[in-house]
């Protein structure tokens, strides 16, 4: 899923496992879609830039 | 419509007038207040709980200052309502869920019902959300869908809809919410009232139930810039309680009300704020941009990437949030709502920094922008209010999803903290839209001064029509 364009089931449910979550049946197809869209949001974001500064404090 | 009532009739700053005039009683408002929300609120759903017994019991306090001669202060006996993640003591803060229901009543106000309640207003209501704030279109699967006041088949936006359905439809003139990607100003947008995320750390959001960390903001709904100034005023400050909250000395609002828009550096900020703006939400700008004289277009690179970034970012910290819940109670939450925080506790951690990194690269760009502009002017939300139930939207004749792209407006601002304001405008068909005023960090007094200027023309107004 390295591209944020597609996600199968096994790496849904291995990575829920290693944090300790259930994914049932009637969720699956639904997470799988919506990682998905975040992944794809995550590309939009594109690569890494420089070390973050500090998010915006007050 | 027939029977207008005092509530309805009257802005928060007229009813406080009369009350400190010993003209009105603060107990004849709230109980106004509360007959209002009796009578009318059941074709809304804005409202999922009344606080009769507490709202009357603080009134009768406000009326006995005012009898001692003392000032109850600037909302005096002004009846207002929190969106439900608000503690209020003795009750059981929803927070939209069931499962919140579970837990102890609070055993205090949140610090901003703390700040109004000094400042004389009654919280008299909590009004319905999306559950934990995770959505734009308060369809709460527990507590029901909110309407919106313009038109009954249409949604009235999110998370903080119930609020801004209940000032909208004059059930109060003032109402508490939160916003993390636009959950004030979208609901505001769609019903027509104005609405202010403040600077971040400038409203403290203790005593909330938090749903994003580094993107929630607290800040009221109202249906004047006056009536949301006063509110504003009497929330700012530090607070030790909120690690967020910031100690730089407030700027109050309300003195410059009347200060009109000389001197004040205005632009339109054009690329993504055009592009996922339909007709009638560029003809508002246009309208709000005419009437203040604005000449200049400001192109905000890389806020489709800030919008990106405020959604991993947001799904991220909002999963690590609900991870233990997920795990004991996954079937208490609505199944929407739990499948976005599934894939969100899903993440990975290099696309969670990446977003980060990004939040700072975005910052610097907009901070440019500011040295030589004072408020840029935007759409606050793609369109005016879809129907219910409705899932997609034409933008530009492109099809959006309702429940993700109503705050793609408003998203970039919260992403870095910066204060927004939308204002009410009526669009070209007839229903509400806003045009969101953003500023650089702590200058919402510059925002209140093209707000009123906009009120004052006549220009941007809210509607207290009833559907």
């Amino acid at each position: 899923m390295d591209d944020g364009s597609a996600v199968d089931t096994e790496t849904v449910l291995t990575a829920a496992r290693l944090v300790g979550l259930t994914i049932s049946s009637d969720d699956l197809e639904a997470v799988k879609a919506q990682l998905a869209l975040l992944r794809g949001f995550a590309a939009v974001v594109g690569e890494p830039g420089p070390e973050p500064a500090p998010v915006f404090q007050p | 419509m027939t029977g207008v009532s005092t509530t309805q009739a009257a802005t928060a700053v007229e009813m406080a007038a009369r009350v400190r005039a010993g003209e009105s009683t603060a107990i004849e408002l709230v109980a106004q207040a509360l007959a209002d929300i009796a009578a009318r609120d059941g074709n809304l759903n804005s409202v999922t709980d009344v606080y009769e017994d507490r709202a009357l019991d603080d009134a009768r306090r406000v009326d006995r200052v005012i009898e001692t001669g003392a000032d109850p202060g600037p909302l005096a006996g002004v009846p207002f309502a929190v969106k439900n993640l608000f503690d209020v003591a003795g009750n059981r803060t929803r927070a939209g869920s069931v499962i919140e229901l579970d837990r102890s009543p609070a055993l205090t106000d949140a610090a901003a019902v703390r700040r109004l309640r000094d400042a004389g207003a009654v919280v008299v209501a909590a009004t319905n959300m999306d559950e934990y704030a995770h959505g734009f279109t308060t369809e709460n699967a527990h507590a029901g869908t909110t309407r919106n006041p313009h038109d009954l088949r249409r949604i009235a936006g999110g998370s903080s809809g119930g609020s801004a359905a209940a000032v909208a439809a004059g059930l109060v003139p003032l109402a508490l919410g939160t916003d993390t990607n636009g959950s004030i100003r979208v609901p505001a947008s769609l019903c027509g009232t104005f609405g202010l995320k403040p600077t971040f750390g400038r409203v403290s959001r203790a005593g909330t139930v938090l749903f994003v960390t580094s993107l929630d903001h607290v800040g009221p709904i109202a249906r004047t810039a006056a009536d949301l100034a006063t509110a504003y005023d009497a929330l700012a400050c530090f607070d030790p309680e909120d690690p967020m909250s910031s100690d730089r000395p407030v700027e109050p609002c309300t003195p410059v009300l009347g200060h009109g828009t000389d001197g004040l550096r205005i632009a339109v900020a054009v690329g993504h704020f055009e592009t996922v703006a339909d007709d009638t939400a560029q003809d508002a700008v246009y309208r709000a941009g005419q009437a203040l004289g604005v000449e200049r277009d400001v192109l905000v690179d890389r806020s489709h990437q800030a919008c990106a970034a405020a959604s991993v970012i947001t799904s991220a910290e909002a999963g690590q949030r609900h991870l233990v819940q997920l795990r004991a109670r996954a079937a208490d939450y609505d199944p929407a709502v739990r499948r976005g925080l599934l894939a969100g506790a899903l993440l990975p951690a290099a696309d969670y920094l990446a977003a980060q990194r990004l939040r700072a690269e975005y910052r610097e760009v907009v901070r440019r922008i500011f040295e030589d502009v004072d408020v840029l002017l935007t759409a606050t939300t793609p369109c005016s209010a879809p129907l219910i139930g409705q899932r997609t939207m034409d933008v530009g004749g492109e099809q959006l999803l309702v429940g993700m792209s109503l705050g793609l407006l408003a998203q970039p601002w919260a992403l870095i903290g910066l204060p927004a304001l939308s204002v009410p405008m009526t669009g070209r068909d007839g229903l509400p839209i806003g045009v969101q005023l953003v500023a650089a960090p702590y200058r919402e007094t510059s925002l209140f001064r093209v707000a009123a200027a906009l009120e004052e023309d006549g220009v941007s107004r809210a509607s207290r029509e009833m559907a």
